[in-house]
């Protein structure tokens, strides 16, 4: 805007320069000394007159160069329009997971994909035409590998004994421009995972995602799980989950351990009906593998080998006066229970259970405010220990605990900290009228602090060739449904409308009018001081 | 700077001088040549008379020697081998007009390209100006070395820097009265247009024509070129010229206008020629410039004039005729 109102200053100002009165030209003629002086003096004319001078060139110039100048500060002024010529970048993202090997028809699924990279690379040359066209190859597995030009490696890549997902493919598919300089128009990703329900970016290269395979019925070993005995109670337990997809029958489940092998029945889950799960007891600490017969299509994840360790009782450092059940081994375990009286800063800074007198005198007859999801509170029937509440401490709160329990009046009666684990609770009293809820209430909160949660175990998946798979629990469902490819087109690969602005154009015709006006001046100049 | 050498080839002004050598009558151009014609000259042999020839060459008692009634002889002489042509320019400041096709540059064409031709005949060639701004003697030149010292005298008139136009500037005649012979042929190129006050440049006029001498005039006249100026200007002023000032006074190039230019150019060209006319004077066919004249045109004018100019005949053929 100030550039116009500039612009249009000038123009009036020039216009007021050549509409000017001036005084008649002075001439020289070889004949003058022979004329006669005019007799009437010339009258004062005004200034200005509004008379054009048509017959100056300057002035055509300059208004020539001012319009232009005009032209270009005018931010409507349409640009030249043309058709860029088509570009397409084509990245190609190969699956080369392990289920890419499943031959599931007359070839493997890697093949199938190869079949169809070259079909669409065709396309996207025929699409390209006189455009530039160029393509880069990626192959992910567990991650992404860039190979580089389709031509040159679609037939080096092999299928990756590792297993894959499909953030790994999408975000193969949206990683920046590696210094090929081949930038995306078109991603297509070619894989056996069925196409996610994700929200691409709209300013992104145009995705089209090609399933290969077919839908084929699978089992797998997903992972194993070890529950160990509770406080040296009862018996550790192995649980294997086996995955079935694709309608895959129940397998049978062979299981070799230290002690030899033996088959493990399958028991459906609960709450998963495409899981069965192996429960047992193992007897001895050692390698295990497990291994599945009738696996159906993918044989990488038949095979499961893990290692156990069978703990022969906890370890605590017991401190009460209270006997220490049977299970508890040593006195220097990591863990101390010791009465909250007694505790040291030190004790305190240490994992444990911390107990303190609150059953010897009856407490406030309601129950405060409390934290529903803490263990110790879910285990605890609340009409049973509201009747028989337990006095609060009546001690301040160690640092770092925070109240899971309090009563009525606000005085705290369970308490814990996160990090390291412990528990305040009130101590167990045996042989009394809470004799069970105390004990339920310190033997959960020592539960907790000792470990009682389920771990699941490091896991590898040997493969048919004896070559270990990673994460072959990824690839364990070959029997998810196959969409038919769309039919690839890159009609939409137009490079696009390109405007190329007049504004430059005019502003250099103005400066070049300019420089021929004053060209012009200076010739004239030049010719009359040449003479005389 | 224009091109100051004439728009005409050194062959062209060779072919031209042979061409006139030959053609030429000998009582019609080349009065100067024709005058030469005395006691100077050597008896050569005769010949029959022919229509043109002078009757005072025609020897009686040959003529009835011979038998035939009607046969008449005239007496050949062998021609004078040297002859001096004197070139003057005009050079003044308004000469330098109009800015466009100045005439100072058509003057100088013409000087070089007859300082050329008389040069090949083996004249002596003396080239000099009047008006000069910075006085100095004419340059006498021979043969060959004509043409050369013409174009080095030509280059010098250009380049010299002019007076104003309002100056008046002495003619400075003396220098050139010096170089006058006997039986000179002199050649001056003007608009005739100068002032002359003092008779000046009529008495070299009249001093030229002294002892069988010529003084021939070329007439170059450029108020076409210049009017069409004013008629296309409109409203102007003039600048003081020569002595005369305009003031603020403004002029409008009109149909009177032009009328009163050609009333009083015409005046003063036809007594500045009344006052060098005389026995031995002869004024050549006004060069004039076209309407929309300029460089170019210039010198299509000049090529077009030059071939067919009086003088170029009357210089070409003097050779060989008595």
């Amino acid at each position: 805007m100030i550039a116009f109102l500039f612009t249009a200053l000038a123009t009036i100002s020039a216009l007021a320069w050549y509409l000017q009165r001036r005084p008649p030209r002075e001439l020289q003629f070889s004949f003058s000394r022979l004329l006669d002086p005019p007799a009437a003096p010339p009258e004062p004319e005004p200034r200005f007159a509004l008379v054009l001078p048509r017959r100056q060139a300057a002035f055509w110039l300059h208004l020539a160069a001012l319009t232009l100048c005009l032209l270009s500060v005018w931010d409507r002024l349409p640009g030249h329009v043309r058709e860029r010529p088509g570009t397409i970048g084509l990245r190609v993202v190969l699956d080369v997971s392990d289920s890419m090997g499943v031959a599931d028809g007359p070839e493997d699924r890697l093949s199938s994909a190869r079949t169809v990279v070259r079909d669409v690379v065709h396309k996207a040359r025929q699409a390209a035409a006189e455009g530039a066209y160029c393509d880069a190859l990626i192959a992910v597995g567990s991650s992404a590998r860039r190979l580089g030009p389709v031509d040159e490696q679609l037939d080096r890549v092999e299928v990756a004994h590792e297993g894959g997902e499909v953030s790994a493919l999408l975000a193969a598919s949206l990683a920046p421009v590696h210094e090929d300089g081949c930038a995306p128009s078109h991603v297509v990703v070619v894989t056996d995972q069925p196409s996610p329900e994700t929200r691409w970016p709209e300013d992104g290269p145009e995705l089209q995602w090609l399933q290969v395979g077919a839908p084929v019925p699978n089992a797998g070993l997903l992972r194993a799980r070890m529950r160990p005995a509770a406080l040296g109670v009862g018996r550790s337990e192995l649980i294997i989950e086996v995955g079935r997809f694709g309608g895959a029958d129940i397998p049978r489940l062979m299981l070799t351990g230290p002690r030899g092998s033996r088959s493990v029945p399958l028991v459906s889950s609960i709450d998963r009906a495409d899981t069965s799960l192996a429960r047992l007891s193992p007897s001895a600490s050692g390698g295990y593998t497990a291994q599945l017969q009738g696996g159906g299509a993918y044989s990488g994840d038949d095979r499961m080998s893990f290692s156990i360790e069978i703990a022969q009782g906890v370890e605590l450092d017991w401190q009460l006066s209270v006997p220490a059940p049977p299970a508890v081994r040593a006195q220097s375990g990591p863990v101390l229970v010791k009465p909250l009286m007694d505790a040291s800063k030190d004790d305190l800074a240490r994992p444990g259970v911390f107990t303190y007198d609150g059953w010897s005198a009856p407490g406030f007859h309601r129950i405060g405010p409390f934290i529903g999801s803490d263990p110790v509170i879910e285990v605890l029937n609340f009409d049973a220990f509201e009747a028989a509440l337990p006095s609060p401490a009546g001690v301040p709160l160690p640092a770092g605990f925070e109240p899971v329990l309090s009563d009525a009046s606000g005085a705290w009666l369970v308490a814990r900290r996160s990090e390291p684990a412990a528990y305040i609770v009130p101590g167990p009293a045996p042989g009394g009228a809470v004799d069970a809820l105390s004990s339920t209430l310190f033997f959960t909160a020592l539960l907790e602090v000792t470990g009682d949660g389920e771990d699941r175990l490091e896991v590898r998946w040997p493969g048919p060739d004896g070559r270990d798979v990673a994460d072959a629990w990824k690839e364990s469902d070959t029997g998810r449904p196959v969409k038919k490819p769309p039919d690839v087109s890159f009609s939409s690969t137009t490079g696009g409308q390109v405007e190329t602005p007049f504004w430059p154009l005019f502003l250099l015709a103005s400066l070049g009018l300019i420089a021929l006006e004053r060209l012009a001046a200076l010739r004239s100049e030049r010719r009359r001081h040449a003479i005389l | 700077m224009p091109d100051i050498a004439p728009p005409i080839s050194p062959d062209l002004l060779e072919r031209l001088r042979f061409r006139f050598k030959r053609t030429v009558p000998i009582n019609g151009q080349g009065v100067h040549l024709r005058r030469l014609a005395g006691n100077s000259l050597e008896f050569r042999d005769y010949r029959s008379y022919q229509m043109g020839d002078d009757v005072r060459g025609i020897d009686w008692l040959a003529s009835l020697r011979t038998g035939s009634e009607h046969d008449r002889v005239v007496r050949r002489y062998v021609a004078e081998e040297r002859m001096r042509v004197v070139l003057i320019v005009d050079a003044r400041t308004a000469m330098r007009l109009p800015a466009r096709a100045p005439k100072l540059l058509f003057a100088l064409w013409t000087l070089q390209a007859l300082a050329a031709v008389a040069g090949a005949s083996g004249d002596e060639v003396v080239m000099g100006a009047l008006f000069h701004p910075e006085p100095s003697r004419p340059v006498v030149a021979t043969g060959r070395g004509a043409a050369p010292a013409a174009a080095r005298l030509a280059t010098g008139l250009w380049s010299a820097r002019p007076t104003l136009l309002t100056a008046q500037v002495d003619p400075l005649t003396q220098p050139l009265l010096e170089t006058f012979r006997p039986a000179s042929a002199v050649i001056f190129i003007s608009d005739l247009l100068y002032p002359d006050p003092d008779g000046k440049i009529a008495h070299l006029a009249q001093r030229a024509q002294r002892s069988w001498g010529s003084f021939m005039v070329i007439p170059l006249n450029s108020t076409p070129a210049e009017l069409a100026l004013a008629r296309n200007t409109g409203r102007f002023r003039l600048a003081a010229a020569e002595g005369r000032e305009f003031g603020d006074g403004i002029f409008e190039g009109t149909a009177d206008f032009d009328a009163q230019v050609n009333e009083r150019v015409a005046a003063q060209t036809q007594s500045n020629l009344r006052a060098l006319r005389g026995r031995g004077s002869l004024v050549d066919r006004s060069v004039m410039w076209p309407a929309d004249c300029d460089a170019a045109r210039l010198r299509g004018v000049f090529a077009n004039w030059f071939p067919r100019s009086a003088v170029l005949s009357s210089v070409a053929s003097r050779r060989g005729l008595s």
